[in-house]
């Protein structure tokens, strides 16, 4: 188990260090420069060179590398170029507001999507399974920006019961708080819950006919509790998997729905750095991602790993 | 078996209600002191005198930070920090009397030392001034007592009071200039309270009496979210609305202004002069008769813009008409080309910038040479490529951009710029015009410039950027055009 666990980390560092590597030369080759972008069209040339010492652009590439290397295993973040402050203040303002949404939005997408695809594996072929797989169906193929747009048009202009957009912070209250947050939720949430409605059907409907519930059943256990106690535990197994899968999604789900909600998130901070070319910004929250986005889903294997009642093979 | 299912199902729906149903009706106050206006485009930072954004002027101009003279909503020259000015009869000496009393946000008080510090500063080696080239002229700053500053220019400079006006020539204190991109002390009416990055910058005012006490400018860069905030009442409007086609919306609205006026952007069809076949002026000439101004403004504005046909702006007292000088004629420009020997027509690339105007506005242009045989490709490039390809590489045959530096005809005359235009006599009209102060005169050789650029097809010239204002009614005091960029909040009130 030890040595399983020290392959682990060492894959996870191999990795992050593959991801900051790929990071660092895309950002590179990307046409563009930084300070350029500061000054616009007035760029003369003396104040671009002056600049360009100030970012700390005229040291060779690799010098720069090792120096991000050094501050990635301090755990420190450099200093925006655009912002001029330090990434890590930002990425924690923006956090503050993206991951709140990303967990409501699972929290919507898993209330719905979940007993959706119950419903429609225990009513399969008839009228409520058709009208889950068309949710589904229009779930998965209408875009989220668009869905959004339709979302502000009905409950921020024409009801007027929530805001368009932007975010107040928490310090308004959680019920305001929830309330900005609620519609790019719904938007970024309702595609995910299409989604998990259908995995959850299938994997109901795979576990229903499964050696284990004929058992049960021969056994006398109460439909219900077939279903709540061995259907739905065996089938929360690809469902966890998928929903490791998509919250990597909802992150990039949400660079599209915070520019249309102008929320201060991760998302439009990355958005914005990349198209101003702060390169510090990007590469720290780009890393950033991944690295949460690799701890996911180890985190999901293992917890697959206990909910999985089979016993367990040695490696 | 049902219930657990439904009992779900139900809570997830109360969850809904919940959340959405809960709002308090806003309360219906007198007379408000408060806005709150939405911006395009977020500043990166908000010191003026370092970098080239124009979104930091659009929230601290004349509002937190103040210079020698400043712009006026008319594009004319005010005192500001200096009450008055003798300029010596060779024109080289300008010795500025400064206001008294005057104290900067941290209570540090104003005086000369303040404005040889930061005419220094930005004009030093280690400048990061985005516009360097305003001070150039200048040779020495001396103060000569607390409250009088002489300025000797090393030759003279009939622009240079309009200069001082600029947001990148603000005068800043010693103690805070480090800091000013985070925390901006100035010396204008508003000062700095907060700044959310990605949302929003808060200011409140200095004199208790003052008519607006709270201001925020948001920052809403999605043109949808932008016509979404306004209608939803999140936000009381934008100096500078970004969708031209959902004007109509809000002019059959009863809530809201709709001020059209002018910009300093002279939208044109950059042209690289020194890439062939552009680099006779006859493809130019020809390219320019085939450009239908109506048509596109009509398509990629909405209607909404000035056609213009050179480079300066429809609203300045020295403009003139001409966009006659090439009119809209096919045979003429099929024949131009036919003279170049280019009978068969061309292709060229045409790189496209992000704004609207530039994306949409390239698609009917493409459509309109197509009409004299003239193929191109349209490449659409981000803006910081942009900037490296066509702007620095000038790797490119033709671009469309907005150019929205007030008064900026002198960039045809810059060695090196994009345009690779040279023209003796342009060089001699604006050597000219740097030399003269007398309005008049000034006047009579920007015509003459403008005449020059037109001529000689430099760019196709296409038309003014309009400044879009929608507000609530009642918000009075806002700019309708922007002789500089600026949303100057000293004269905005409710009605």
């Amino acid at each position: 188990m030890l040595s399983y666990f020290a392959r682990r980390i060492l894959v996870f560092a191999a990795t992050l260090l593959a991801a900051a590597l790929a990071i660092f030369v895309v950002l590179e080759v990307l046409p563009g420069d930084p300070a350029l972008v500061i000054l616009g069209l007035g760029a003369d040339d003396a104040v671009l060179t002056a600049l360009r010492a100030d970012l700390g652009l005229d040291r060779p590439a690799y010098i720069r590398f090792f120096h991000w290397l050094g501050d990635l295993l301090r755990l420190e973040t450099g200093v925006s170029h655009t912002y001029d402050v330090p990434v890590g203040g930002l990425i924690a303002s923006g956090l503050g507001v993206t991951g709140p949404l990303a967990l409501f939005a699972i929290g919507i997408a898993l209330v719905l999507g979940v007993p959706l695809g119950l419903i429609a594996a225990t009513r399969r072929n008839r009228p409520g399974d058709y009208g889950v797989m068309i949710f589904a169906q229009v779930g998965m193929a209408v875009p989220n920006f668009w869905f959004a747009i339709l979302l502000v048009l009905l409950f921020a202009i024409t009801l007027g019961w929530l805001p368009a957009g932007g975010f107040d912070g928490w310090q308004q209250g959680f019920l305001p708080g929830l309330q900005s947050l609620f519609l790019p939720a719904l938007s970024l949430g309702l595609p995910e819950a299409a989604i998990l409605a259908r995995v959850t059907r299938s994997a109901v409907l795979e576990t229903l006919g499964a050696d284990f519930v004929r058992t049960a059943r021969a056994k006398g256990a109460s439909e219900s509790r077939i279903l709540l106690r061995h259907v739905l535990h065996a089938a929360s197994i690809p469902v966890l998997t998928i929903m490791g899968l998509q919250i990597a999604l909802l992150l990039a789900g949400s660079i599209v729905v915070e520019r249309i909600f102008f929320l201060p998130g991760l998302g439009k901070l990355l958005f914005q750095a990349a198209s101003q070319r702060d390169l510090v910004t990007v590469r720290d929250t780009v890393m950033l991602v991944v690295a949460a986005v690799i701890a996911i889903n180890f985190l999901v294997d293992a917890l697959a790993a206990l909910i999985d009642p089979r016993p367990k093979v040695s490696a | 078996m049902k219930m657990p299912v439904n009992v779900c199902l139900i809570l997830s729906f109360l969850m809904f209600g919940l959340v959405s149903g809960v709002v308090a009706p806003s309360a219906v106050a007198q007379v408000r002191d408060d806005v709150v206006l939405g911006m395009a485009l977020e500043p990166p930072h908000l010191d003026p005198t370092t970098g080239n954004a124009a979104a930091i002027d659009e929230v601290v101009y004349a509002n937190i930070f103040q210079g020698l003279t400043r712009i006026d909503r008319t594009g004319a020259v005010q005192p500001q920090l200096a009450t008055s000015w003798v300029i010596s009869d060779d024109g080289l000496d300008y010795t500025f009397t400064l206001k008294s009393g005057v104290t900067f946000h941290d209570g540090a008080s104003f005086d000369s030392r303040d404005v040889v510090f930061s005419l220094e500063r930005a004009r030093g080696e280690a400048s990061t001034n985005g516009q360097k080239g305003l001070f150039a002229a200048i040779e020495t700053v001396v103060a000569l007592d607390p409250e009088t500053v002489r300025v000797t220019l090393s030759r003279p400079q009939g622009s240079f009071l309009f200069n001082m006006g600029w947001g990148d020539a603000v005068i800043v204190s010693s103690q805070s200039a480090e800091t000013n991109k985070t925390n901006p002390i100035g010396t204008g009416p508003f000062k700095f309270v907060s700044w959310t990055p990605g949302d929003r910058v808060d200011l409140a005012a200095r004199d208790p009496e003052a008519p607006i006490q709270r201001a925020t400018f948001r920052f809403i860069a999605e043109p949808a979210a932008q016509q979404a905030a306004i209608l939803a009442g999140d936000i009381d409007g934008f100096a500078n609305f970004s969708a031209p086609e959902s004007v109509i919306l809000f002019e059959r609205d009863g809530r809201f202004d709709v001020v059209i006026g002018s910009t300093e952007g002279e939208t044109i069809l950059s042209t690289n002069n020194l890439s062939p076949p552009f680099d006779d002026i006859r493809v130019r000439q020809a390219v320019a008769h085939a450009i239908d101004r109506v048509e596109l403004i009509e398509a990629a504005q909405f209607g909404l813009g000035t056609p213009i046909g050179s480079h300066f702006a429809p609203h300045h007292p020295a403009y003139i008409d001409l966009t006659g000088t090439y009119a809209l004629d096919l045979d003429r420009a099929r024949a131009l080309l036919a003279e170049a020997g280019l009978t068969d027509g061309f292709s060229a690339t045409l790189k496209l910038p992000p704004p609207a105007y530039a994306r949409r506005g390239g698609e009917i242009i493409a459509a309109q040479l197509a009409r004299i045989g003239i193929e191109l490709e349209l490449i659409p490039v981000e803006w910081a490529t942009w900037l490296v390809q066509v702007f620095r590489g000038k790797d490119y045959d033709l671009t469309i951009v907005a150019h929205t530096e007030p008064l900026d005809i002198g960039i045809y005359n810059n060695e090196g710029y994009y345009f690779q235009y040279r023209s003796e006599a342009l060089a001699a009209v604006l050597a000219d015009l740097d030399r003269t102060a007398i309005a008049d005169q000034r006047f009579a050789l920007m015509g003459e410039a403008q005449r020059i650029v037109a001529e000689d097809a430099v760019n196709g010239y296409l038309f003014q950027l309009p400044k879009i204002g929608i507000w609530r009614t009642g918000l009075t005091g806002l700019w309708e055009n922007s002789p500089i960029q600026a949303n100057d909040l000293t004269e905005v009130r409710w009605q």
